[in-house]
């Protein structure tokens, strides 16, 4: 929806504004499997059903009084204060329904469905709202040298009273060097400017009510017959507060040759603390895990950023801009543990992401996979417990006591990237307009928990299509297990078969566009005729088995993830490719 | 002028301020919090139904749960092929790197935080119950009576699978229970033994139709019976065992395979089981698949594979199936060595079915084979946790090491009554050829009903069997070493609470 404001000067240096953003999302979805689906086929169940909806509604209001003054000639003070409240309520219903043995009515008439025992039906309210108090001070002294000081206090309902609250100050300068006398006298630079910050702000990350011990659903049976029951669920947390991040930036702009070359360089580092993990309890507590304010990390990144206008001329224009990213990052403290794991991602396979104190920010975590054992020579020498056999999977046994277990697990890869970059490219010839950009990552993992059934798995579940190369007594020579290998996914730990390169060009945007000449054509009514053509995710280049390395398994929503459970996926569906066709006329 | 602007600028902030505090409130609508609970006797039932759930679970009393550690691992059953949820057990590789692994949802891991769920579930109870003052004396006691029990019950596994372990008792902060250390097993046993006496005195005496799967004041004796053996206080163990079988309601069945029938599941006999109902869509998650590890999957059935199909049919028309999981069937020892007069053998041991030989032996009155009434890992079958005749075995047992075996023939050859036909009562024999006799009278009468092991470990006698037992598919006699009598903590939980290892650096011997 639109926003509103409303603006009122009562003298020329003074403004108030009030925003208010209203908005409303609506989602429904339907879904039908019918039962002549392989899956639902093969244990004859019948089509399955089942019907979203929700409904968010939330608004920001935003209040400010804007106080500009100049003070002497080149000298120039603008003073801002004012207050934002925001809030959200989320609510939502679904229903399904199983053994429909009819493909007929689909979703639209759910009560045909013959399997009571898994139809379903639940509902959701959630909601939040934050305030924040904001006093912000820019002082611009002889339009060389620029001064912020901003003040802000945010509150979140997310929180227990006490710790809602939260200060974060922050303070940058600039450096217009390109005005002083002695740069301009160097006739290089049109633009030379060093600016630095230092600040503080805060995440709060969580869902709501997470403060609260829960009670969830125990239901047993007595006699054979449903009784409803409670079982604390997850402990209280009433001392969780803000995460923190303290940030240093300091940049160089670059302007020459009339601007036609423009260069940016940032630097900055951030420490973090105070994370708001899942932490693992002792399960003598009953519990397995409770939500913290715990640790610290630690980044520090490098950007650069490079525009350049290649040609420009009255029937031709030719701009380029580069752009390359790098972060690092590590893990500095966990409040005294050496690693918290933060998800499982395959089903049975064991943690899959850790963070490690002194590693990348997760890391992933599994066996190495050594290929098929080769002969029976082999296994007996390796002297593994348990049944092994010739053309099934080897392990790494790191720790050499003849199991596969969880304390054999080794950092497999991290899905930080080494760099991002883009690229970009804007051309206009004549009446066509061509822009197109490229994005990309280098050197990141992608944890594909999707291979546990696709590569080692039982038959009944979809194949890679590299299996039809698997071990055989006539493909002796394959490290791809043979049929039959596996007889339980709990044989099958989280391994390095699952992490893949994740890195990927991308064509994210392509735009072109032809303007209609109408004054040649003598169109007088328009001013301007524009028919377009956009592109978004037109492909992706990558080795990643499942096409695209940038879906998530996690949305960062659940009480089991976080959002630092990043670089999962298990055949989500990929980010979607529009093209879109469209005409601007302007009169 | 300038000061009553301030003034209002202050009272106006003011305002906003306090407005602001009730503005970031949260409105929880869609949880539950214990904190607004627990006020009226049907809310502290719904907690306590909430115990029995957690029973259920398949890291306790539900799927191969605690059979896991109290059947595998003995000289009655195994799988019959690899089963890496009971592998260490079988073939006594358990080490502090096996005992981490959590298979699905359950694992030695889920089973002590089970229990300690429990525990921590039952301190809430109680803190709150305290706090109530609208609830009548004696409806309290009621509450109060069920809530030890499941606390003392709890704590008898923990003591039982690993000897010393933290033990708390007050609802305390998460601070204090996440550094508690261990603590020996034989304060913990003398403490849940006042909670089951309690327990006993304002439990019902039988269970009326709608609660079948709770607890009797008769349960709650059955475990003091336990503990007793296992503190070796013959007297307390014999009496009350005696009070069982003298006044309770429980009775004897005049035929034991009616026990197992399901047509009759509360039977006199049974003193306690873990309900299960068939088409619930909550029912102690996946717990009710426990029959599928008993019952034969048709792969491996029958002995000549060119019938398969023909068996196949055979089932079918009478609405059965060998849809189970066959993982829990009985051991060449057990099968060689169960007399072949004793009635009891149908029950535990069949070879053939339908006429058709066999590859593995199963155990019928475990298994479940009809697919209209309990179906693959939708079972209503419930979990048998004591019976009477259990009670009698060990009132004999402690007759015996009390007084000889004098008087505790009378309790031995009443469970033998119903197993030959004519009597074969025992008599004549030494007071340690006696206890040889029960050894193996509780093996016959209980297979695979959860006590094997723990009677193993309590006689001290389970390296001895182990060592002396035909396995299939594992070779434990090589492996087996006396620290196997209790499990080791598992590792996540030392790393997290270091203070675990104060009492006992070697985690019972593992390290």
């Amino acid at each position: 929806m639109s926003s509103f404001y409303l603006e009122f000067r009562p003298w020329d240096n003074i403004i108030f504004k009030s925003t208010f953003n209203p908005q409303i999302n609506d989602f429904k979805r339907n879904r039908f499997n019918p039962g002549a689906l392989p899956n639902n086929l093969i244990v004859s169940n019948g089509g399955d059903a089942r019907v979203d909806n929700s409904l968010e509604v939330s608004y920001i209001n935003e209040n400010t009084m804007t106080f500009n003054t100049d003070i002497g000639e080149n000298d120039y003070l603008s003073v801002l204060a004012g207050f934002t409240i925001q809030k959200s309520e989320f609510e939502s219903s679904f229903s399904e329904s199983y053994g429909l043995s009819n493909d007929a009515t689909g979703y639209n008439n759910m009560s045909f469905g013959a399997d009571p025992s898994r139809n379903g039906v639940g509902s959701d309210y959630n909601s939040f709202q934050l305030i924040s108090w904001l006093g912000r001070i820019n002082y611009s002294l002889n339009d060389k040298y620029l001064f912020t000081l901003v003040g802000r206090m945010d509150g979140s309902s997310r929180f227990a009273p006490g710790n809602k609250y939260a200060m974060f100050p922050s303070g940058a300068v600039a450096w217009k060097l390109s005005e002083e006398e002695f740069i301009k006298n160097l006739g290089v630079f049109n633009n030379l400017k060093l600016r630095a910050s230092y600040g503080m702000s805060g995440s709060q990350a969580i869902p709501s009510f997470r403060t609260l011990a829960l009670l969830d659903l125990a239901n047993t049976s007595f006699n054979a017959t449903e009784n409803p029951g409670v079982r604390l669920g997850r402990p209280e947390n009433p001392d969780l507060k803000w995460e923190t991040t303290k940030q240093l930036d300091i940049g160089l702009e670059m302007g020459f040759f009339d601007n036609r070359l423009s260069i940016e360089v940032d630097y900055y580092q951030k420490k973090t603390k105070d994370l708001l993990l899942n932490s693992q309890l002792p399960r003598q507590t009953g519990f397995v895990s409770q939500l913290k304010n715990i640790g610290s990390i630690e980044n520090t990144g490098l950007e650069l950023l490079i525009n350049s206008i290649n040609i420009s001329n009255d029937n031709f224009k030719w701009s380029t801009s580069l752009s390359l990213a790098g972060n690092r990052n590590k893990v500095t403290d966990l409040g005294g543990v050496d690693f918290i794991n933060l998800a499982t991602p395959a089903s049975q396979g064991g943690t899959g992401a850790r963070l490690i104190v002194g590693e990348t920010v997760p890391v992933f975590m599994g066996v190495e996979y050594l290929g098929t054992w080769k002969s029976q020579a082999e296994i007996d020498l390796a002297g593994y417990e348990g049944n092994h056999d010739v053309g099934g999977p080897r392990f790494n046994d790191t720790d050499g006591d003849g199991n596969i277990t969880q304390t054999d697990f080794e950092i497999l890869g991290s899905p930080q990237p080494d760099f991002y970059y883009g690229i970009g490219n804007s051309i206009s010839f004549e009446n066509f307009d061509l822009d197109f950009f490229f994005q990309g990552t280098y050197g990141n993992e992608v944890f594909n928990s999707l291979t546990q059934t696709a590569y080692f798995g039982r038959a009944e579940l979809t194949k890679y299509k590299e299996t039809l190369n698997r071990w055989s007594p006539t493909n002796s020579n394959s490290d791809i297990p043979r049929a039959g290998s596996v007889a339980s996914l709990s044989e099958i730990y989280n391994n390095s078969v699952m992490i893949e390169d994740g890195s990927h060009i991308r064509l994210k945007s392509l735009r072109l566009a032809y303007n209609i000449p109408v004054n040649d054509l003598g169109l007088k009514t328009f001013k301007a005729i524009q028919v377009y053509l956009v592109g978004a995710n037109l492909f992706v280049i990558s080795d990643f088995r499942l096409k695209d390395p940038e879906t998530s398994q996690y949305s960062g929503t659940n009480d089991n993830e976080t959002n630092l459970t990043t670089g999962f996926s298990n055949g989500q569906y990929p980010t979607a490719s529009t093209i879109s066709i469209g005409t601007r006329i302007q009169f | 002028m300038k000061f009553i602007t301030k003034y209002i600028l202050i009272l106006v902030t003011g305002t906003m301020l306090i407005g602001c505090d009730s503005y970031l409130e949260e409105d929880p609508k869609s949880i539950t919090s214990p904190d607004t609970f627990f006020n009226t006797i049907e809310e502290f039932e719904l907690a306590i139904v909430g115990l029995y759930d957690t029973w259920g679970q398949d890291y306790l009393h539900g799927s191969i749960g605690l059979y896991r550690f109290t059947e595998n691992g003995a000289d009655i059953v195994g799988p019959n092929r690899n089963f890496g949820q009971v592998e260490q057990m079988m073939s006594y590789s358990l080490s502090e790197s096996t005992i981490d692994a959590v298979y699905w949802n359950s694992g030695a891991p889920k089973t002590w935080q089970g229990l300690y769920s429990i525990i921590l579930n039952t301190n809430t109870i109680l803190s709150k119950l305290e706090l109530n003052d609208v609830i009548s004396q004696a409806n309290k006691d009621v509450i109060e009576a069920e809530t030890l029990f499941h606390r003392a019950y709890a704590y008898y596994y923990l003591t039982n699978l690993w000897g010393d372990v933290p033990y708390y008792r007050e609802n305390l902060p998460i601070s204090e229970v996440q550094a508690l250390p261990r603590t020996d097993k034989k304060t913990i046993r003398d403490e849940i033994l006042v909670d089951l006496q309690k327990a006993q005195l304002s439990l019902p005496s039988s269970i009326n139709s709608d609660n079948f799967g709770k607890v009797s004041k008769w349960v709650a004796a059955t475990v003091m019976v336990k503990i007793y053996l296992i503190q070796n206080k013959w007297q307390q163990a014999r009496d009350k065992s005696l009070e069982i079988i003298n006044d309770s309601p429980h009775r004897l069945l005049d035929e034991y395979a009616s026990v197992f029938r399901l047509d009759n599941e509360y039977n006199e006999e049974i003193i306690w089981s873990t309900d299960f109902g068939k088409d619930l869509v909550q029912d102690h998650g996946w717990g009710n698949d426990w029959v599928d590890h008993f019952t034969p999957r048709i792969r491996d059935e029958p002995k000549e594979s060119s019938k398969k199909a023909e068996l196949s049919a055979a089932l079918a028309a009478r609405n059965e199936g060998f849809t189970g999981y066959g993982l829990q069937i009985p051991l060449p020892d057990f099968v060689k060595k169960f007399p072949l007069d004793d009635l009891r053998r149908a029950s535990n041991i069949t070879t053939e079915y339908l006429g058709y030989e066999l590859n593995f032996p199963y155990m019928p009155k475990r298994w479940n084979l009809d697919q209209i009434n309990s179906p693959r890992g939708n079972h209503a079958d419930n979990k048998l946790i004591f019976r009477l005749a259990d009670v009698y075995l060990m009132a004999a047992e402690a007759e015996n090491e009390l007084n000889g075996p004098t008087s505790a023939y009378q309790y031995i050859n009443k469970v033998r009554e119903r197993a030959f036909e004519p009597d074969q009562p025992l008599s004549g024999l030494s007071k340690d050829d006696f206890r040889l006799a029960m050894y193996d009278e509780r093996k016959w009468e209980l297979a695979a009903e959860g006590e094997r092991r723990m009677d193993l470990i309590r006689w001290g006698i389970l390296l001895d069997v182990v060592k002396n037992t035909e396995y299939r598919v594992y070779d434990p006699a090589p492996n087996i070493k006396p620290r196997h009598v209790l499990l080791p903590i598992p590792t996540e939980e030392f790393i997290l609470n270091p203070a675990l290892l104060e009492s006992d650096p070697t985690n019972n011997g593992y390290r």
